[in-house]
């Protein structure tokens, strides 16, 4: 089941994601990321039907570029978080989005903020949020530790005390997460959390 | 809205409970020349609680204000075209509209969707000709229900009713309205699971509105 969970933190905002694509009972691979860039200073953390969630974001992703390149100037974060939500909620009574989404982004004006947007194009704005069953087990570990203004340091450490949760209580739980950042200097890949590497077939 | 379900159409398997599934509690009281509304503040989805500070009242004048209870995806979207609404007819008209013609223009909008509704019901309270006041609510297709004391709306619906009407009596000022208005909300959200973790009351009078938040249980 897949994992999506994020932050906000001093000046900046964390989002990790499990990294595996699954087809019923089998894991094409453990390496697909599904935290895609939006712009220099957005992430979006989608998890849900595979074909909706890669079609939906990429629409997004290119609806935001237009805009810049029509206006000449980015989309704040609420921005683009609203103009989501319409989306899936123009589509919402004709032909559904199963996509969940975690909208991170750092705007000069606003800070860091994420932004929740269920697959019913439910939008609030959050502090910590998450999807999946993974949210059972990473919301209670962020409750319990979260504070405002937490330092990268602290809020990776939180990151990781979630996905160690994850992984020793959920039954079917993914082995492999990716964290990526977006904070005054853009958004940017932070690391992997790999505990299934990608093994080569044995040459016979 | 009790047996309100939503279906999975590729599998013809009932999956939720709709009016249920964000869980919310919206009241509003009329008192002397005056009226509050309340609403609860928890955004849930089933028995996980996502957010515990959702805006269900929003303000469409300065003596109206319109609190939505039900699914809150098409509580944002109905209160962006109430806005949108709103707006353009005061661009026309160059005045705010009257509590009782919103109602009306509230009531028509969700009929439009007869055959496939806002799953919303919304609470509407305003200040009136002569500031006297006025509050409805309706169900999700625009059936209106005026009231002269309260109206209630939400998963903790039933148990405002009863708090309601024990707690009300005609002709209160706003500072009494506003104790009545807040033990009422915060009792009856504390017998539903779905809704609470505090509370959110605007009370409004002639000259000022006074926004308040509530702390009670919060769980």
């Amino acid at each position: 089941m897949e994992c999506v969970f994020g932050l906000v933190g001093n000046g900046f905002a964390i989002v990790a994601a499990d990294t595996s694509a699954v087809h019923s009972i089998l894991l094409h691979k453990n390496n697909e990321d599904k935290i895609m860039a939006l712009d220099s200073h957005k992430l979006i953390a989608a998890s849900g039907e595979p074909g909706d969630r890669v079609q939906f974001t990429e629409y997004v992703q290119k609806n935001v570029s237009l805009y810049q390149f029509r206006n000449g100037i980015p989309l704040t974060t609420a921005a683009a978080a609203n103009f989501t939500r319409g989306e899936l909620a123009t589509a919402l009574r004709k032909n559904p989005y199963s996509v969940n989404i975690l909208m991170a982004g750092y705007d000069k004006e606003a800070g860091a903020s994420l932004y929740y947007i269920d697959y019913i194009a439910t939008l609030h704005k959050v502090d910590k949020g998450a999807f999946g069953y993974g949210s059972y087990f990473s919301l209670s570990t962020m409750d319990r530790h979260y504070r405002n203004d937490m330092s990268v340091e602290e809020a990776i450490e939180l990151v990781d005390k979630c996905i160690l949760e994850i992984r020793s209580r959920l039954v079917i739980a993914p082995p492999n997460f990716v964290i990526k950042i977006v904070d005054k200097d853009g958004a940017r890949e932070y690391a992997w959390r790999q505990s299934v590497k990608d093994v080569t077939t044995a040459s016979v | 809205m009790g047996n309100d379900v939503l279906i999975d159409r590729s599998t013809n398997i009932v999956v939720i409970q709709i009016f249920e599934y964000n869980g919310s509690a919206v009241v509003a009281m009329v008192g002397k020349n005056c009226f509050a509304i309340a609403s609860d503040r928890r955004l849930g989805v089933q028995l996980q609680t996502i957010a515990t500070d959702f805006q269900r009242i929003s303000k469409i004048h300065d003596h109206l204000f319109i609190g939505l209870s039900g699914l809150a995806t098409d509580v944002q979207t109905l209160y962006q075209r109430l806005v949108f609404r709103h707006k353009l007819y005061q661009l026309r008209e160059e005045r705010n509209m009257k509590p009782e013609t919103f109602a009306s223009l509230v009531s028509a909008v969700l009929y439009e969707k007869r055959f496939g509704p806002y799953l919303c019901q919304p609470v509407i309270a305003g200040l009136g000709e002569d500031n006297k006041p006025f509050i409805c609510t309706m169900d999700s297709i625009g059936a209106k229900e005026l009231a002269k004391d309260f109206v209630v709306s939400g998963t903790a619906s039933e148990s405002l009713y009863g708090a309601c009407e024990a707690m009300y009596k005609p002709d209160m000022e706003a500072e009494e309205l506003f104790e009545t208005i807040s033990q009422a909300l915060l009792s009856s959200v504390d017998r539903d699971c779905l809704s609470g973790w505090g509370g959110h009351v605007y009370v409004v009078t002639p000259n000022e509105v006074k926004e308040r938040i509530l702390k009670g249980r919060m769980d």
